[in-house]
Parts: structure tokens; C-alpha cells; sequence
């Protein structure tokens, strides 16, 4: 499906023979991310800012109000006791920047939600909509005279739900499962997908679909040759997608010396796309230890690989010459 | 009183399907990665080395060395735990001091580790197959096994195996690390049972069970123990020097040849993790463990072989080896002896022989690594970043660290340009330059620090900050001592050239290639810079 109503109409590299692009993933719900990610554009100097996928948050930290007056956490593998409501709203902040939400409990509530997984689940995803919500908000406020493009989309860890949220911005566009225009003359299909994963994530799907799904929107793009493939899961075995070996328990598998063994995990059905259609770029998040730049055929593609939980944005600075269409790339880490 | 209600594991763990959450990496695997790097066969070269330090302690030297290395090993530990995934030197040095001071350290250790391969190669025939022949030779009364033996210490006998090893790693290893993680498994699981059929050999040298002189005078001729003592007390060694603190110290550099290199095992912490628990812990306990080894090892051999006869042989061997009736002094020769049974010969030597055989390969692991990290940064020519389609490895780059170890063979053999601890300057500097960024990095990132599980404290102060300033203070000592030690052969003049020149080609290479890359439309002063939000 073709997504015809852009939050900016005007392309923000009219006139510029140079299309600069900064693309983010996998920032799983950490604000610090989130306001780097909005300061890419006057940083990078960038015309479009992309994420593609995984931006909820995986962790909840509960904070238990204990009936002496203190309140008791497990952060980073630590206990803490804080005896202050100024140490709660510390502790807040830095599970926000870490991607983790932070919910103060009474130990009654806490005690009742051990037992209550549909219960944990809910509180889980309340917390994940009012994180978007504040991201909209930021993203409203901070982009609304940047003249820059902004597009958000869910990966195969989000939920559903945001999708709405996110779609409430003035200034964010949600392109997944969408065709839509970058620029006056490059389109950008985007899915956030991925192959089936051991987690059984809430848009993992077989290579199959994702394959069907990659041809319907390809099909749409009107000069393939200089489009986008925003696709979050990365094609298989091309060194953007090594991830830890893991047995059954999902433990990483380790050698005799204790060091560990990468296997490639991207999908076939991206690379058999990319192969086989040849778009200009292809981005892609899904994997955080394989942050790269490869060249399949003609076509770059790029991991920025993701260290959210230290605040760090990992991106990729793509530049584009509508000239003569070359493509130059980098990897930063802000 | 409340108890202690809360648990993060129902809430924070087993609600969410996300990709990526896996189990902790255990303490004990990054501690046996730590090991690995540590190569504790080493042992050889300390007791070799221990009789031109009249006065030193060999096992307290090595607890000295431990616990200066663990200091550093604390701020690996922590720059781990921050830099999860995109760690190593070349982040934590540009990171906490600068880019391009970060950049020359880590094009500095990548060429030394790459020329490590070549002087294992070496050290291999040196330290372990020659006197292991040599041993058996010596037990069946063989002359061809001891000729062999000889062959195997000279200089062709060295060079071809060398060759070999460094072939046959760098094959391996292009093929793919499946091989080498299937022969190192075996290779461990061997090398293990003959380390303790070794310890308990010494254990039985050490409590006369075992009886060294009576087997050294059956092998070598009535009276070589003694005589090998005579002669050298006769021409100069000093065998019996007491005990004194400075040149303990002194000698300190020598099991910090092996125990150093534990802090290359900083780890995958993965979306689940406490850190600041298995990288810590597991690079430190590693080292600890590799120490009590080392000491157990050291303090045995002592005792079991004879302190005077263990200076004696080494001094021998290394100022006029016609007065010495053995091929060589080497460790695994004389505990060979000690065992008195050609079966133990072969079984005591496994261990020696087999680590060592790993050591080459897996100094172009590292060195190639770092190439690639290079490669896919923008650091250096696309094509060290390059994986083979076929075999999934950096083939690129380990081709290029083999080619460094090759031609680091070739002239450590045939000339005297370098020794084997001619890498320890260049190497501690960049270690040094890890634990500086160690003292500054709390203050200078503190939002980064602050949420980060490396912010732990001691009395007060940051722990990161703490243990740099440990560490820094020892691999200065370290340093000066390379510098001043003219036993250990670290301060020839063409080791410091060498030294100096790739340091300074670093620096070259990181502003050539900015300038080169900078030109192609990319900023690589872009590649570190944070990005400032209100």
C-alpha cells in the first residue's frame, strides 16, 4: 500500500543534489536515544531521520513502596533501597534512558502482579504506550520547524498498538507495510518484520509471508533501481546479521576457551529481495552485535548495530548524490 | 521489618516476547576465556629467566603481578560492562582520552599480537617440542631422539615448524572458527589431564618421592647434578641470594609477560546481564586463577628440581651451554626428568606442547579482529572489513596478520633483532593507556558512568577511577622496567624502533585515512561524537 499523505509535504532536500539520511534501530524504549535520535537532523545535518523497529523497551523495573516509608528496586543485577522520593524519580529517569519502565508498586500491588502474568502483561503495556505517547509529544515539540522528514516504525519486538500512537504525531510518518516518498525522487518501502525468531515476538512471521509481503510493496515503487528497502530484520549470512550461537535454554553456546560462536540469523527471504530487486539502499536493525556495511550486488545495506541500553545511538550516515546515485556511508555512534 | 519483597525476575523478565533477551554469559566462561589469553605455559620463561634477578622470588613476583594486572583487569572489567558490544582498546581508549591516541594504540597491539603469532611459532619449538624430544631421546638412550631434539632448537628446525604452525593455524582459521573451536576443546580437555599428571609429578619431586638428582645423574652421568651447580657458582652465577624485595619486583616483568594478557577477554554481556559481576570477576578470576597456577608450578619445580640446580641450568644454558649435559634448562625437559619414565616424558609435555600450539592462532584471532572492527568502521580499506562468502571469516585480515607473523618468524630466528618480550613496551602501553582512561572516564562521561552497571564505588570513590590509578602506577613500573632491564632484551634498540614506528605509523594512518575518507563524503570525526541533547 502506498502511504500518500506525508507529514511534510515539501521534500526537504529540494533543490540539493545530496539527500543525507540518518538511520537508527533497536532503540527498545530509551528516551536517551529518543532525544539524540531528534537531534540527529541539526547534528548530522540530515534531510530525513529513519527508525526501523524494536523501539519498546523490553524490561520492567518495578519500585516497591515498602511500609517503612523506603522503597526497594533491583536495577543493573543490584538491589537498592531509596529513602527519598527524589532517589525514585533518579532511578525513573535512568531506567527511562536505559530503555526500561520503571513503575513505582505498594508491596501489595507487587505481590499480586507475581502471580498475575495477564496482569504483568497489561501493566507491561500500558507503560509502553505512555513511552510512545512522550516520544510523539518530544517529536511534535522538537521537529515541528526542523523542515525534516520523520519516519518511525515498529519492528518485530513491537506491539501492534503503538502503530496508532505513533501515527497521532504531526511529525512522525509510520511507514511499515508502506510505500512512501523520502524524497521528490526516492521512495522508501519499509517492513518491520522479521523471520521467526526462538521468541515468538508479536511480528516475527515465516520467511514465506515476509517474502510475499517485501514483492507486494516492491512491486509499487516506481523506479526501484533508486529506492529504499527499510526492512528491519537483515539479509541472511551478509555479515549484519551474526548473532550468539544459543542451545535450547537460550544460552549463548561457548567454546573450550569461553569464546562465543555468531551464526547468522537475517532472513532469506530479504536477501533472496534485495537480490533479486537491487533497490539503491537497504536498512536494517534487528541484530544489535552486528553493526556493518555491506554491498549485496549494487545495493548497500547497513546494520548500525545498537548499545541502547548505555545511551548510545548507533546510526548509520548515509548520503546519497541524486547525480551520479552514489551512495556513501558511515557508522557513527553518538 | 519488611523483607526483602522484591524480585525483578516475574516483572522485569518473563512478560515480554523480545527478541534478543538471552541467559547471562556465566563469570566462569569469561574466566576461562581470560585463561586462555594468560597462556600459563609460560612458566617456562620465568623460571629461565630467574637466575639473572639474584634475589627474587619467583612466586611472589608472580602474586605482585597478579595483583597489579587485576587492577587493570578491573577497568577492562568495567569499560566492558559499559561498552557491551563495541568494546576493545580502540572504543575505550577514544572514548575516555581521544580518537586518534585511541586509534595508534589499537593499530599498535593488533601488530604486536599479529607479530606474537610469529614469535610462538617460535617459542613453541624452543620451549616445548625441542626439550620434549630432547627428554625422550635422553630416557630410551637415543641418540636420534636427542638429535632430533637439537634439530628442532636450531634455526631451520624452528623456522619450519614455525611455518608450519603459522599455516596451519592461518588455514584453519580461514576455514572457519569451527575447526579451531572443536580442537581447542579437545586440546583443553588433553592439556588439562597432562597439567595434572605434571603437578603431581612436581608434587612428588617437591615430598622426595620422586628423586631429580638420582634421575638426572642416571641420564646424564654420575655427578651432573652437582657439577652443573659447581660450574656455574664457578663462573659467576649467583645461587644462593637470599631473598630481597627489589629484585622480586624487578622480576615482576616476566610473569607479567603471561599474566597481561588476560585483559583481552573483555566479553559479550548480552540484553540480560550483570555485568559489573561476569566480566569483572571473570577477567580478574581468571587472572587470579592463572596466578595460583603459575605460583603452584613455580614453587614446586623449586623445590623438586632444587633452586640452586634450577638457577644453575638456566645460567648455563644461556652463557656457555657446552658446560651443561643437557640439550637444554628448559622446564619441561627437567620435569621430564624428574618424572624418570619416558610415558610421563610424553604426558608431562602434552600440556606445554598443546597450549602453546593454540597460542599463534589465537593471537591472529585477536589481531585480525581488530582489523576487521577497522574495516567496518571506516578505519581502514573496505576490504579488511570483508568476510568470506564461503567460510564466514575475515579472510582479509587474517591473511595479513599471518603475513606479519611470518616475516616476525623469519627474523626472530635468524637474526637478534628481536626477543620474546621485545612486544611487552609497545603492548603495556596500550594497556596503560586503557587504565588512564579508566581514572577519567567516571568524571569525564559521568551520565554514561552513572547509568551504567560500572558505577561502583569504593570508599567513596569510583572503583573504575581506583583501579586505574593502581594500574596505571603499576604498567608504569612495568614500562620503566622493560625499559631499564637489559636481561630481559625488551629495550634493544630495534625492538624500541619498532616499537616507536608502528605507534607513530598509527597516528599516520588515522589522519590519512580521514583525510582519504573525508574526501569520499565521510566525516570519520563523526564516528565517536555524542550527540548532544538538552
Amino acid at each position: 500500500m502506498r502511504l500518500r499523505r506525508n507529514r511534510d509535504a515539501s521534500s526537504p532536500s529540494s533543490g540539493s543534489q545530496n539527500l543525507v539520511v540518518y538511520f537508527a534501530s533497536d532503540i527498545h524504549a530509551s528516551m536517551l536515544c529518543w532525544k539524540k535520535f531528534l537531534a540527529a537532523p541539526r547534528f548530522y545535518g540530515a534531510h530525513v531521520i529513519i527508525i526501523g523497529g524494536d523501539i519498546t523497551g523490553k524490561f520492567l523495573v518495578p519500585i516497591v513502596r515498602q511500609s517503612n516509608g523506603v522503597w526497594k528496586s533491583r536495577y543493573h543485577g543490584s538491589d537498592r533501597v531509596l529513602r527519598s522520593k527524589t532517589e525514585v524519580e533518579e532511578l525513573k529517569v535512568m531506567a527511562e534512558n536505559s530503555g526500561a519502565y520503571a513503575v513505582e508498586l505498594g508491596e501489595e500491588e507487587f505481590r499480586a502482579l507475581q502471580d498475575d502474568l495477564q496482569g504483568t502483561d497489561d501493566l507491561f503495556l500500558e507503560e509502553v504506550k505512555k513511552r510512545i505517547e512522550k516520544w510523539v509529544e518530544l517529536a511534535d515539540a522538537r521537529l515541528a520547524h526542523e523542515g525534516v522528514k520523520c519516519f518511525v516504525s515498529g519492528g518485530n519486538d513491537d506491539p501492534f498498538e503503538i502503530d496508532k500512537i505513533l501515527d497521532r504525531s504531526e511529525v512522525i510518518c509510520v511507514p511499515d507495510r508502506h510505500v512512501v516518498a523520502i524524497d521528490d525522487d526516492i521512495e522508501m518501502l519499509s517492513l518491520g518484520y522479521a523471520n521467526q525468531t526462538p521468541w515468538n515476538c508479536p511480528r516475527d512471521i515465516s520467511e514465506e509471508e515476509l517474502g510475499s509481503k517485501i514483492e507486494e510493496l516492491a512491486s509499487e515503487l516506481r523506479d526501484v533501481g533508486h529506492s529504499v528497502f527499510n526492512i528491519h530484520v537483515p539479509p541472511h549470512d551478509t555479515g549484519l546479521d551474526w548473532a550468539p550461537e544459543l542451545d535450547s535454554t537460550m544460552t549463548p553456546v561457548r567454546s573450550a576457551s569461553g569464546e562465543l560462536n555468531f551464526v547468522p540469523v537475517g532472513s532469506t527471504a530479504v536477501r533472496a529481495a534485495i537480490e533479486h530487486w537491487q533497490p539503491l539502499l537497504g536498512l536494517h536493525g534487528h541484530v544489535h552485535e552486528s553493526q556493518g556495511i555491506k554491498q549485496l550486488g549494487r545495493t548497500v545495506v547497513a546494520n548500525p548495530g545498537s548499545e541502547y541500553q548505555e545511551g548510545l545511538l548507533h546510526g548509520v550516515l548515509v548520503k546519497i548524490d541524486k547525480r551520479s546515485w552514489k551512495v556513501s556511508a558511515q557508522l557513527v555512534a553518538g | 521489618m519488611a523483607s526483602d519483597s522484591t524480585s525483578s525476575v516475574t516483572l522485569s523478565l518473563s512478560t515480554r516476547k523480545t527478541s534478543g533477551l538471552v541467559r547471562q554469559v556465566s563469570t566462569m566462561d569469561t574466566a576461562r576465556y581470560s585463561i586462555t589469553q594468560i597462556a600459563i605455559q609460560f612458566v617456562f620463561l620465568i623460571t629461565a629467566a630467574w637466575v639473572f634477578y639474584p634475589g627474587a622470588s619467583m612466586e611472589w613476583a608472580t602474586v605482585f603481578v597478579v595483583l597489579g594486572s587485576a587492577l587493570v583487569g578491573i577497568v577492562y572489567g568495567l569499560f566492558g560492562a559499559v561498552y557491551a558490544r563495541s568494546g576493545g582498546e580502540y572504543v575505550f581508549i577514544s572514548r575516555a582520552i581521544n580518537p586518534v591516541v585511541g586509534f595508534a594504540a589499537s593499530f599498535s597491539l593488533t601488530f604486536w599480537m599479529a607479530w606474537s603469532a610469529g614469535t610462538n611459532a617460535a617459542i613453541l619449538s624452543i620451549f616445548t617440542l625441542a626439550p620434549a624430544v630432547s627428554a625422550l631421546g635422553l630416557q630410551v638412550h637415543s641418540a636420534g631422539l636427542t638429535s632430533a631434539g637439537t634439530f628442532i632448537g636450531s634455526h631451520t628446525g624452528l623456522f619450519t615448524i614455525g611455518m608450519v604452525v603459522m599455516v596451519l593455524s592461518t588455514v584453519g582459521l580461514i576455514a572457519g572458527m569451527r575447526i579451531y573451536f572443536r580442537s581447542q576443546k579437545w586440546i583443553f580437555v588433553i592439556a588439562g589431564l597432562s597439567l595434572a599428571v605434571t603437578l603431581v609429578v612436581l608434587i612428588l619431586g617437591a615430598t622426595h618421592v620422586l628423586d631429580f638428582h638420582s634421575h638426572l645423574d642416571s641420564i646424564a652421568g654420575a655427578g651432573s647434578y652437582n657439577r652443573v651447580i659447581a660450574t656455574a657458582q664457578h663462573q659467576g652465577a649467583s645461587l644462593h641470594p637470599g631473598l630481597g624485595f627489589a629484585p622480586t619486583i624487578n622480576f615482576g616483568i616476566w610473569p607479567a609477560e603471561s599474566l597481561l594478557f588476560g585483559l583481552l577477554a573483555a566479553s559479550f554481556a548480552g540484553e540480560v546481564r550483570n555485568p559489573a559481576r561476569n566480566q569483572l570477576f571473570g577477567i580478574v578470576g581468571g587472572m587470579v586463577i592463572s596466578g595460583i597456577a603459575l605460583v603452584l608450578i613455580e614453587l614446586l619445580a623449586r623445590i623438586a628440581i632444587g633452586g640452586e640446580f634450577l638457577r644453575a641450568s638456566s645460567y648455563l644454558a644461556s652463557t656457555d651451554p657446552t658446560k651443561l649435559p643437557l640439550p637444554s634448562a628448559q622446564l619441561p625437559l627437567l620435569i621430564s626428568i624428574l618424572g624418570g619414565s619416558p610415558v610421563l616424558t610424553v604426558i608431562i609435555n602434552l600440556w606445554f606442547v598443546l597450549l602453546e600450539l593454540l597460542l599463534p592462532a589465537a593471537c591472529i584471532i585477536y589481531s585480525s579482529r581488530c582489523m576487521l572492527a577497522w574495516g567496518i568502521d571506516g578505519s581502514a580499506p573496505i576490504s579488511f572489513g570483508e568476510v568470506s562468502e564461503r567460510f564466514r571469516t575475515p579472510t582479509v585480515a587474517i591473511v595479513i596478520s599471518f603475513v606479519i607473523g611470518a616475516v616476525t618468524l623469519g627474523l626472530f630466528v635468524y637474526t637478534s633483532l628481536f626477543t620474546v618480550l621485545s612486544a611487552l613496551i609497545a603492548q603495556s602501553i596500550t594497556f596503560i593507556l586503557v587504565a588512564i582512561g579508566g581514572i577519567v572516564f567516571p568524571y569525564r562521561y559521568k551520565r554514561l558512568y552513572e547509568a551504567s552497571p560500572a558505577k561502583l564505588t569504593v570508599a567513596g570513590r569510583p572503583l573504575m577511577a581506583v583501579a586505574g590509578v593502581g594500574g596505571t602506577a603499576f604498567l608504569a613500573f612495568i614500562i620503566f622496567r622493560a625499559f631499564v632491564d637489559d636481561h630481559a632484551g625488551v629495550n634493544s634498540k630495534s625492538g624500541l624502533i619498532t616499537s616507536a614506528v608502528v605507534f607513530i605509523i598509527g597516528i599516520v594512518w588515522f589522519f590519512a585515512v580521514r583525510l582519504i575518507r573525508k574526501r569520499q563524503g565521510v566525516d570519520l570525526d563523526l564516528r565517536m561524537k555524542e550527540i548532544p541533547i538538552e
